[in-house]
């Protein structure tokens, strides 16, 4: 195990990451020391320690003074103070509540009795505990890097593969190896090993330089963790350190089972890029579910065990996986890690010399079309991909976020009643709706304290109920008048789902959006890769420019890519127009867009969704055909890295144009800019790889 | 009759010449393509299958401009590539069909079936391609360079990695193939084509340095033996060049070739020719 270890931590890139963490945790630390959020929080913590030590933290506390953080859209102290306020109320409010119940002659039951003096003992125990506020902001930082750090630990991980298993393969050296004398489950595990110990170096050079850090900043260690960020629902006793310590541990988990399930891929396709690219899309489509599917829905399960989300256990306390379900997931992955990691030793023992799966395509090829896709699809496995992204998009259909408080749910059932163009009749009905709502409730008022004291009589009573019932809707029914209202006065005149719309193309975020984007992207990449190292860089290139069919082939070639970029962004932009037909059905598209876009624009929803779903299908189109081009001089991952890199600074920087740009940012740009620029070039390109790359004649 | 007119054709690599103002005609025969490693036979094979484009000059079909030819000259063209791995999961039947498929023969299935059984291949029909030892391998390439019976058949070292028996099959199928055709056939080894080629072209730093045929080569070059001690050979004549060197009993016995005459002369081999033309330090020695 020493020699292969010493073959990875020898290697600069890995020493250099170790640095780069220390590094990044220092510069983390100094940047919220310095930050002015800390210094202001630290002031208002001050002030909070006191009035609770002077047992000012009552009902009637004046929270208002905090709410300067408001104005400065500082929403996350705000709200951290505002949780910290909440949880002592609510702990001393459950020790009054728990001892009137203990004294109720309701709860005398033994069971109840027993149950509540150990419910009890709890909140006394946690009021005991050591009381202060703190400045968590330095904790809460880390946790809100803990993914780039663990992304970073494992582009080391995958560096480490590399030297330890994948360049063996490459160059052969594995048949050496096992004609060495040495068994191959002991070799298999001495790699492991290595891997482990490079993985858990790495972890541990984290955890030091944060504990240090916080040590420095004199950050109370022992301090029990729910009374840092106000994770008010946890109730377990873990201080700051064993929190750190189970982040720890999550991370090493996380990244090998990473590396060893990208292990097993590379063991059985033997590409390097697409083992990557399977898992860089599993990656990508879990964060997206994760953050897209609804705790109701039946995949809810998928939230606790998701990859990406297990990167960020720490940063990731709101939903399921709250505090209590990381032991949960700690236990888990261990369960997984160990299945996988044997299948991976299985695989790589009892397999001979190659490990590649060999199945014996006999195809009878009659046409171009039949033969590139075969070739793609069979021979560089791009089948996986495809089912890999099918999978996600199933599992994203039937996990829709439903609506889901009783609110919710009625506010949407209103909203149904009134989709549709607003016109007078429309206006007036709701006028006259709302009038009989405020009758509803005059009428309520005035038998509401005789209903309090009892003192109603048979019929009244009735009346009183049937009025409760009707005035139930009345909320719902004000949220959808306001919408509307706030409609007719912007001068609109069409009332649909804006918020599902918003949900559908994920127009609130940026992020999510360019995660989606980047969900048809990368298997358009690899397609294109795939066919540009099949034109220009595989053993059938010869054959191929050698063979009177070379401008078919050449053309049928680039026709799959664009085929390949339709159906990516058709399969992804498609499920999610399903899903959202499913949960959310509009009464019509036809609907203007500046509804639920905050754009002046006369474009309709239809319209709007066919240039938004064109632009992306023409961008991937684009940067697919880049590839191809690429592929022409330089290999395949070589040529997916550049395209992705110019993908990158050409998506980012309409981006920033638009955001700078008045209400029309979307479909002006799309339409006027992405669409037009996209199809030149596409023409361009195209023509350009119908054109020998040596001579520059066009191929015939 | 066909007719490949190779009219002073350069290839420049970077600073580098691949090819340097190579003039040759071939017709209907067997071409050997002799010349060590770097010679530049695989940049001309290149160049006439339009894989790569030539820096000067120009080649003409049967009179007509390749380049202008296009498609119909890739018609008439049947090329196999130095390799010897094709890592595929496709059958030896189907990689056929792609190629005929890439070539535009319609209903190959006769004519797949032919080259199998010529090429001893059936049994291998439904095995992957991964699966293949090298001497397979070769004879599944030079069925797909075959498929579309071409006019103009360019092998790169068909026979690099096999064994002495998997050659002599093949140059027994290439002998057989060669008909009516333009046969170019590359290679270092002078096996290859001393038994099956009409001529042979020795090429050396991107020139052609002779196109002859076999015997015109052999009578060229004498080759002489000496009980005497090379040192002592060379200092009377400096015009030796270095066969071999073999010790019997302790007593050396010299091969050379040399201008001179000398009273042991032995049958000259196309090993001692190869040496002759292309051994830069037999003259240094």
């Amino acid at each position: 195990m020493y020699t292969e270890l010493k073959k990875v931590l020898d290697k600069n890139i890995i020493q250099l990451s170790a640095v780069l963490i220390i590094f990044l945790s220092a510069l983390q630390c100094l940047y919220t020391v310095r930050s002015d959020h800390y210094h202001a929080c630290s002031n208002d913590i001050v002030r909070l320690n006191e009035d609770y030590k002077n047992g000012a933290l009552t009902e009637n506390y004046d929270i208002n003074s905090y709410l300067q953080y408001m104005e400065s859209d500082d929403f996350y102290i705000a709200g951290v103070i505002e949780e910290k306020v909440k949880f002592f109320r609510n702990a001393e409010n459950k020790e009054i509540n728990i001892r009137q119940k203990l004294s109720s002659s309701l709860f005398s039951d033994e069971d109840d009795q027993r149950k509540l003096k150990r419910d009890l003992k709890y909140v006394q125990y946690n009021r005991s505990l050591h009381v202060v506020f703190t400045n968590d902001l330095l904790l809460t930082s880390y946790f809100y890097l803990d993914p780039f750090y663990c992304g970073f630990i494992l582009m080391a991980g995958l560096v480490s593969l590399r030297y330890l298993f994948i360049s063996d393969y490459e160059s052969d050296l594995i048949k050496l190896y096992k004609t060495a004398g040495k068994e191959p489950a002991e070799l298999c595990i001495d790699k492991i090993s290595a891997l482990a110990v490079t993985v858990i170096l790495l972890c541990s050079v984290k955890l030091l330089s944060q504990l240090l850090l916080l040590k420095l900043t004199a950050f109370p260690l022992n301090l029990p963790l729910q009374m840092v960020s106000g994770f008010s629902e946890y109730y377990g006793m873990q201080d700051v350190f064993q929190y750190l310590l189970i982040c720890w541990a999550n991370g090493i988990l996380t990244v090998m089972l990473i590396l060893i399930v990208f292990l097993i891929i590379y063991l059985l396709t033997k590409n390097l890029a697409l083992s990557a690219m399977i898992c860089g899309i599993a990656m990508v489509a879990e964060f997206l579910m994760n953050r897209m599917i609804s705790s109701a829905s039946g995949f809810a399960y998928l939230k606790n065990y998701n990859v990406i989300h297990l990167l960020e256990t720490a940063g990731n306390t709101n939903g399921t996986n709250s505090f209590i379900s990381i032991f949960m997931t700690l236990s888990c992955l261990t369960f997984v890690y160990i299945c996988f990691l044997l299948i991976m030793i299985g695989i790589y023992t009892y397999s001979k010399d190659s490990i590649k799966i060999q199945i014996p395509v006999n195809f009878r090829f009659s046409s171009l079309i039949q033969c590139i896709w075969a070739d793609i699809f069979i021979e560089r496995k791009f089948i996986l991909i495809l089912v890999l992204l099918g999978m996600y998009i199933i599992t994203d259909i039937r996990s829709y976020h439903r609506t889901e408080t009783a609110f919710d749910r009625s506010v949407e059932q209103m909203r149904e009643k009134y989709y549709g163009e607003i016109n007078e009749n429309k206006l007036a009905a709701l006028e006259e709706k709302k009038a009989e709502y405020e009758a509803l409730k005059d009428e309520q008022a005035s038998m509401q304290d005789r209903f309090i004291r009892n003192a109603l009589s048979e019929q009244e009573q009735a009346r009183f109920d049937e009025i409760s019932m009707l005035v139930k809707d009345s909320e719902a029914f004000e949220a959808v008048y306001g919408e509307i209202r706030t409609i007719v006065d912007n001068h609109g005149t069409y009332y649909l789902n804006a918020e599902g719309i918003r949900l559908l193309l994920q127009t609130d975020s940026q992020w999510y959006r360019t995660l989606i984007f980047l969900l048809i992207l990368m298997p358009s990449l690899l397609f294109a890769g795939m066919a540009g190292r099949n034109l220009y860089h595989s053993s059938f290139t010869d054959f191929i420019f050698t063979s009177s069919k070379l401008k078919s082939f050449l053309k049928t070639s680039i026709t799959y890519v664009f085929i390949n970029s339709f159906i990516m962004s058709i399969l992804v932009y498609g499920g999610r127009v399903l899903k959202f037909n499913d949960y959310n059905p509009f009464s019509s598209a036809d609907g203007p867009v500046n509804l639920f876009l905050n754009v002046d624009s006369a474009f309709t929803l239809k319209t709007y969704l066919f240039i938004y779903i064109t632009a992306v299908f023409l961008v991937v189109s684009l940067f697919s055909l880049v590839t191809v081009f690429f592929s022409r001089y330089y290999h395949m991952i070589q040529s997916i890295l550049m395209t992705s890199a110019i993908a990158f600074f050409v998506y980012v920087l309409p981006f920033g144009i638009m955001k700078a740009l008045t209400p029309d940012r979307e479909c002006c740009t799309l339409l006027f800019i992405m669409i037009p620029v996209s199809c030149v070039l596409i023409v361009i390109i195209y023509y350009r790889l119908l054109h020998d790359k040596e001579t520059g004649r066009r191929v015939k | 009759m066909n007719k490949l007119e190779i009219l002073h054709v350069s290839k420049q690599y970077g600073k580098v010449k691949g090819l340097d103002d190579i003039s040759i005609t071939l017709s209907d025969g067997i071409y050997g393509l002799l010349g060590p490693n770097g010679a530049g036979k695989t940049s001309l094979i290149k160049v006439i299958s339009g894989l790569t484009e030539y820096t000067e000059g120009s080649i003409l079909y049967n009179g007509k401009d390749i380049c202008l030819l296009e498609a119909e000259y890739r018609n008439l063209l049947g090329y196999m590539p130095q390799q010897q791995k094709i890592d595929s999961q496709y059958t030896v039947y189907s990689f056929l069909r792609y190629i005929a498929v890439l070539k535009g023969i319609r209903k190959p299935d006769d004519r797949i079936s032919h080259l199998l059984d010529r090429l001893h291949l059936h049994e291998y029909k439904s095995r992957p391609l991964s699966s293949l030892s090298g001497g397979m391998i070769q004879r599944v390439l030079i069925a797909q360079s075959l498929l579309n019976n071409p006019k103009i058949l360019l092998l790169d070292e068909p026979t690099a990695g096999l064994d002495p028996v998997e050659r002599r099959n093949l140059r027994e199928v290439i002998s057989s193939i060669s008909r009516n055709r333009i046969v170019l056939l590359a290679t270092h080894m002078m096996s290859d084509v001393e038994f099956i080629s009409d001529r042979i072209l020795l090429m050396k730093s991107g020139k052609i340095l002779t196109d002859s045929t076999q015997q015109e080569l052999l009578s060229r070059t004498r080759v002489y033996i000496s009980d005497k001690p090379y040192e002592e050979l060379l200092k009377k004549d400096n015009t030796i060049r270095l066969v071999n060197i073999a010790y019997f009993n302790g007593v050396p016995r010299v091969r050379f070739i040399s201008e001179n005459e000398y009273p042991d002369q032995v049958p000259t081999t196309m090993d001692d020719v190869y040496l002759d033309w292309m051994d830069d330090s037999c003259i240094q020695n």
